[in-house]
């Protein structure tokens, strides 16, 4: 393809010109004229952010396997190249045709983050698409989006004809073919949404009515369309063995975040930590075979020429046959010059040999999330692991010859006290202290530590959905109590936003009154909000206030178990009764096994598959 | 084995720049499965090294590598195995095996000619030989360690004309001496009171050349791929 969309002047006059060129290795190019579907995928932030981003290969690939469709690739134009859009009215365009969007089939957002919501209107409006649903035509794209955010869907319900709840290897074909056959029978875009809405996973917003109660919380929620279901249940793959993976994944020119080849091991976490989201939205853990893994990491190296290997999943060192998938990728001979790259292991001592062997000790840093100092509140999160682990994992590591540790915690979790901030600091403390109980000749280099802490954010889908978060104010003078007791001269600190944890806790359990929230900070300029030099909290403050609105009311307070919450209409599987038994022992600091460990019925077994019944065989 | 290659960069990988051009062919080597040597120590790297970096935006027909491999291979065997590989826009002309002595290509390079084609602006024969009867032309340049000083391009411009609203340029590069033809242009217009803006112009490399007795193309089109 020598086509450009931009003309030179302007790629010349932005940073990273090649974000918008396409043409990569691996991009797909097919002839417009005979497909019947085209299919923009957008991830509402910058391509080096999107790229790395797994599911939106795997959509890519999905999609693109069907003859009779075209999927193409948007991302949100860095502000250099927006500011030029707008002015010169250039119309946002996917990278592979180089054309404008607006005439495209499907819009389809892939979401993985609140604080992106803006940047969703933003290519909306850059695609000359007008933003709410109900302003669109015939002459219009139909909007879909998926990802973990629609869990729930209701802040943005305004500007999305549909959401797809769950993994997109299950419907997305389901759904491509309905519409196809549904156009050549000369049926129109908005009908369309009719039939969506009978497959499973699929939500129409507008087929919905919620009336709300005087102090604002939701009186009902319900069908206004003879086919919307009630209960909306997330479709995931059950046999992640035989999914689609993509085997060519595209080879972006420019550093991307990962830039290297991706292995997912599993889908699914097994721990069951309480302030997780994803530990209940993916749930069960359904794990991908050894031999295939093997087969795909040879098979995309050779496709893609990468030199690095990373294995993600939610918690790694989970995957039943780590140690032989490790072994073999760092002996198999086709893999001589390929590193392979450990994210957040466990520390035990076979991670740590395993890392000994693949890193360079003198460059890596070691990584521990224990979220929270003290035992007691370790509990409270069910986040299972001990003050001695985590000593004990940090002097082998020293031992071993690493000399830097950085670790992760959480400030404002349920029933914190102020002994249980100060645990942050002097756990920090005591890995500094068993540093000089090693040998002096092991501590020729000078001890690193950083200690990160992020403002604890009650999500949908967890145990702590009910609970209140703590005020910004809160918030900063756990973070100045921590500074204060930190031992500076080992130990970093660094501490996250605290306006920004607001708003994402705000949008996270919203409900549909903040797309007007959301469509007001749009409209005052509000840009890449995940991006701590562009977010910009005045605008949003601004936006409650002019609509009279309180944020305290989505974000600080607490709700009752006879609430209706406005996700309780989407099933993941994982019973409401679950998780508040759940927030119920977190009170008592009482703790729960994983599923590795035992079954506590969550309700994930409805899927018929995964750890429920691999455990009992 | 040490090899030098010509190849071509067209289109829109013209936008993708030289660090990542780098990253770019370790990757395609890689898919290509040529042998190619990597440097000892804990993250080993490919040994390769570009004549001359190619800025962002620019075309060339003529940018040149010295790649080492581990093992003998047939020229056009290498070439056929790379440009099955490389990404579109990027092209393999021709090759030839250097021998372990030859100063690198890097190092070799003195000179490069380019073709650009003026868009948006106007430059005539007068305003060329005006500049070029100059005995100096001096322009404000950065040094290494961001001092700004006097620097004299005169001595740089080897040749410069105009040709069909393209203006052709043969002007010093590497690393004893290097101008980059924005730098002329820019000299060029300033010194007719009008100002230098980079998209009024294409650039296009078309070849890049070593001192052999004159000035002679880093290696010289035997295939005729
Ligand atoms: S280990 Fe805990 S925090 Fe990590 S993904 Fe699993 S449940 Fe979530
Ligand atoms: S049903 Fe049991 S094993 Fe399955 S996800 Fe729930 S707790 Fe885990």
């Amino acid at each position: 393809m020598d086509k450009l969309f931009l003309e030179d002047r302007v790629l010349l006059q932005v940073e990273k010109p090649a974000r918008y060129i396409g043409n990569e290795v691996n991009a797909i190019y097919k002839n417009k004229e005979e497909v019947a579907i085209r299919f923009a995928l957008c991830f509402p932030d910058v391509y080096d952010i999107g790229m790395s981003h797994l599911g939106l290969s795997i959509l890519y690939n999905l999609l693109n396997q069907r003859d009779d469709l075209w999927c193409e690739r948007v991302f949100s134009p860095w502000v250099d190249l927006d500011r030029i859009m707008e002015e010169e009215n250039i119309p946002l365009f996917a990278l592979e045709s180089q054309e404008p969007i607006k005439t495209f089939d499907f819009i389809g957002i892939t979401i993985q983050y609140e604080m992106c919501y803006t940047n969703i209107l933003r290519i909306l409006d850059l695609a000359q698409i007008p933003l709410l649903s109900k302003d669109r035509t015939e002459d219009h794209p139909l909007v879909c989006a998926g990802g973990p955010c629609v869990y729930n869907p209701e802040p943005i319900s305004d500007f999305i004809d549909f959401f797809y709840i769950g993994e997109g290897e299950v419907q997305l074909d389901a759904l491509m073919d309905a519409y196809k056959h549904h156009r050549e029978n000369g049926g129109t875009k908005k009908a369309f949404l009719e039939i969506a809405a009978t497959i499973e996973g699929i939500y129409v917003p507008s087929f919905y009515n919620v009336s709300y109660y005087e102090d604002g919380t939701i009186e009902r929620f319900v069908p206004n369309h003879p086919k919307a279901k009630p209960q909306v249940k997330k479709v995931i793959m059950m046999d992640m063995t035989q999914s689609r993976y993509p085997m060519k994944p595209i080879v972006p020119y420019i550093q991307t975040v990962h830039d290297r080849v991706v292995l997912e091991l599993f889908r699914g976490c097994a721990r069951g930590c309480r302030f997780c989201q994803a530990g209940i939205i993916y749930r069960p853990v359904r794990e991908k075979d050894l031999e295939i893994l093997k087969e795909q990491a040879i098979e995309i190296v050779k496709n893609t020429g990468h030199d690095e290997i990373s294995l993600i999943s939610l918690s790694s060192s989970d995957y039943s046959q780590l140690n032989a998938l490790a072994s073999y990728l760092i002996e198999a001979p086709e893999l001589a010059h390929v590193n392979l790259s450990l994210p957040s292991l466990r520390i035990d001592d076979f991670s740590i040999e395993l890392m000994r062997k693949v890193q360079d000790v003198r460059k890596s840093s070691l990584t521990f999330a224990p979220e929270a100092g003290s035992q007691r509140m370790r509990d409270v999160i069910n986040k299972n692991i001990s003050e001695e682990d985590i000593l004990q994992g940090a002097y082998e590591a020293f031992m071993g010859g690493w000399n830097r540790v950085k670790m992760y915690f959480m400030l404002g979790l349920p029933t914190e006290t102020e002994e249980d901030v100060l645990a942050i600091p002097k756990l920090g403390q005591d890995i500094v202290n068993k540093w000089f109980t090693m040998p002096g000749d092991m501590r020729k280099q000078r001890l690193q530590i950083v200690l990160s802490t992020s403002f604890f954010i009650p999500k949908p889908f967890t145990p702590f959905q009910w609970m209140g978060q703590a005020s910004s104010d809160t918030f900063l003078e756990k973070a100045k109590l921590i500074n204060k007791n930190i031992n500076k001269k080992n130990i970093k600190y660094n501490s996250h936003d605290a306006d920004t944890s607001r708003i994402e806790g705000v949008l996270a359990r919203g409900d549909r009154k903040l797309n007007e929230v959301i469509l007001k900070v749009y409209q005052k300029g509000a840009r890449y909000d995940a991006w701590s030099e562009h977010f910009n909290v005045t605008l949003w403050n601004e936006a409650f206030d002019e609509l009279n609105m309180d944020s305290g009311f989505y974000n600080e307070r607490r709700r009752e178990l006879e609430e209706i919450l406005p996700w309780d209409f989407i099933d993941t599987g994982v019973k409401k009764s679950f998780l508040y038994d759940e927030f119920l022992l977190a009170k008592e600091g009482k703790t729960t096994v994983n599923c590795m460990e035992g079954c506590t019925n969550c309700g994930a077994m409805c899927f018929e598959g995964g750890i429920c019944y691999a455990r009992k065989t | 084995m040490l090899v030098r290659l010509k190849f071509k960069k067209e289109g829109p990988i013209r936008f993708v720049g030289h660090l990542d051009m780098m990253r770019t062919f370790q990757k395609m080597f890689t898919r290509a499965g040529i042998p190619i040597a990597y440097s000892e120590g804990f993250n080993p790297h490919q040994i390769f090294s570009f004549a001359s970096a190619l800025a962002v935006g620019v075309s060339s027909e003529s940018e040149y590598m010295d790649v080492k491999l581990t093992e003998d291979v047939a020229i056009n065997v290498l070439i056929e195995a790379i440009n099955l590989k490389a990404p579109e826009g990027i092209f393999f002309l021709d090759g030839v095996e250097i021998d372990n002595k030859e100063t690198s290509a890097m190092a070799s390079v003195v000179a490069a000619t380019y073709r650009i084609e003026v868009l948006n602006s106007i430059i005539t024969e007068d305003m060329l030989s005006a500049m070029m009867s100059q005995e100096t032309l001096i322009i404000r340049k950065k040094n290494k360690k961001g001092k700004i000083n006097d620097f004299d391009l005169r001595p740089g411009i080897i040749n410069i004309l105009l040709k069909d609203k393209h203006l052709i340029m043969t002007i010093a590069n590497g690393s004893h001496f290097n101008i980059k033809p924005e730098m002329v242009l820019e000299k060029l217009l300033a010194l007719n009171d009008l100002n230098y803006v980079r998209c009024d112009y294409r650039f296009h490399r078309v070849e890049i050349y070593h001192d052999h007795n004159g000035l002679r193309p880093l290696l010289e089109v035997k295939l005729g791929l």
